[in-house]
């Protein structure tokens, strides 16, 4: 193959990775939802609420110790009835998201820092960073 | 030391596999915050020192499918540092890495070694393959995280929709590791300032100083996560 015609295939293919990943990258810029609050079951609560309202409690994942409250109490609280009979989809505002099942919620909790999700059983990829929303699947 | 026999290649393998899974537990590990709270350390990790150890090693060497022989060392190492949502997982995505960087670079269109052709020695040429290749290495490496480690870890369930949500943000990041490609490969192909030649070492000084940094890339690891 020649230089030239190797050169303009091999920079269109390089200029559309560039232009579509930078494109995906801003579309990770947009809040999905408002960052102020989180949507529990359909309830809104502010995160101000969450840590005011909410008794907060001491635990340990991965050798940390963290204060937070616990998912379930805010579930409960919300209204959802028959909650153990659902699974839960918990969002982030990048639109990162993770499924869980009520046995899963459990022993999951909301933290302050990152206002994130912290599930000590579970692996890090569960530990939602600026939550929006939990809602039912 | 003349023409390279098997053991050094194997050398070769366990020596760059072991710097490489060292820069990924060490660097791996590090915690910006702040405005560098974001900074995109996968990325860096994939696009620019894996993708540039594979390209420089395969400009040294010439020899193919040692880098996917690299990525399993460096994956092996991995194994030692206790950090992200699964040690499993990430040792697997940097094999995986590797198949990606052998899958491309066979291709005798895209060989690098002194051998190949004239065309891959343009910088222009070398930097849109270094774009496209760190794009490739880095999502593919991403994205078998995201399969497998639901899978592998509890719940031991893996959810498509799940997978599909996280796929911008992979190719979101891919830009970074697209350019971090686009600089490593030029520098690591055309890097006329090392004066290294594997071939003219002679093999007692190739084994001893591949011993030495081989034994100081686990040791860090190690006394860096378990001391």
């Amino acid at each position: 193959m020649e230089t030239k015609s190797m050169n303009l295939m091999l920079g269109v293919l390089a200029a559309f990775i560039l232009v579509s990943s930078s494109a995906a990258f801003a579309y990770t810029l947009i809040p999905r939802g408002d960052t102020t609050k989180v949507i529990v079951a359909g309830v809104g609560y502010t995160r101000n609420d969450v840590f005011t309202y909410f008794a907060s409690v001491d635990f340990e994942a991965n050798g940390v110790q963290y204060e937070g409250v616990r998912l379930t109490d805010l579930i409960v609280d919300a209204g959802l009835p028959n909650a153990a009979a659902h699974d839960f989809r918990i969002s982030a505002s990048d639109g990162y998201q993770k499924d869980v099942s009520w046995d899963e919620l459990v022993n999951g909790y909301l933290v302050e820092d990152e206002f994130k999700t912290v599930f000590p059983e579970l692996t890090r990829s569960f530990w939602v960073r600026d939550v929006v929303s939990i809602e039912v699947v | 030391m003349g023409k390279m026999n098997k053991w050094q290649i194997l050398a070769g393998i366990i020596v760059f596999g072991s710097i490489w899974g060292m820069l990924e537990c060490l660097l791996g590990s590090v915690k910006f915050t702040g405005l560098m709270a974001e900074f995109p350390m996968g990325a860096l990790l994939g696009g620019f020192f894996g993708l540039g150890i594979m390209a420089f090693t395969r400009r040294l060497y010439g020899v193919l499918w040692m880098q996917l022989g690299m990525a399993i060392v460096a994956g092996l190492l991995r194994f030692w540092a206790p950090i992200g949502a699964c040690v499993v997982c990430s040792a697997l995505a940097i094999m995986a890495e590797g198949l990606v960087f052998e899958l491309i670079f066979n291709r005798p269109v895209f060989n690098i070694t002194a051998s190949g052709g004239r065309d891959l020695r343009n910088p222009w040429t070398l930097a849109f393959l270094g774009i496209i290749a760190g794009f490739a290495i880095y999502t593919v490496g991403y994205m078998f995280t995201q399969v497998f480690t639901p899978i592998v870890a509890p719940p031991h369930i893996f959810t498509p929709a799940n997978f599909v949500a996280v796929l911008p943000l992979i190719l979101g990041r891919g830009f970074f590791a697209a350019l971090f490609g686009g600089l490593a490969l030029p520098v690591a192909v055309l890097a006329k300032h090392i004066h290294l030649n594997i071939n003219e070492m002679p093999g007692k000084h190739y084994f001893a100083i591949a011993t030495a940094v081989t034994a100081f890339a686990w040791i860090s690891v190690l006394a860096y996560f378990h001391l």
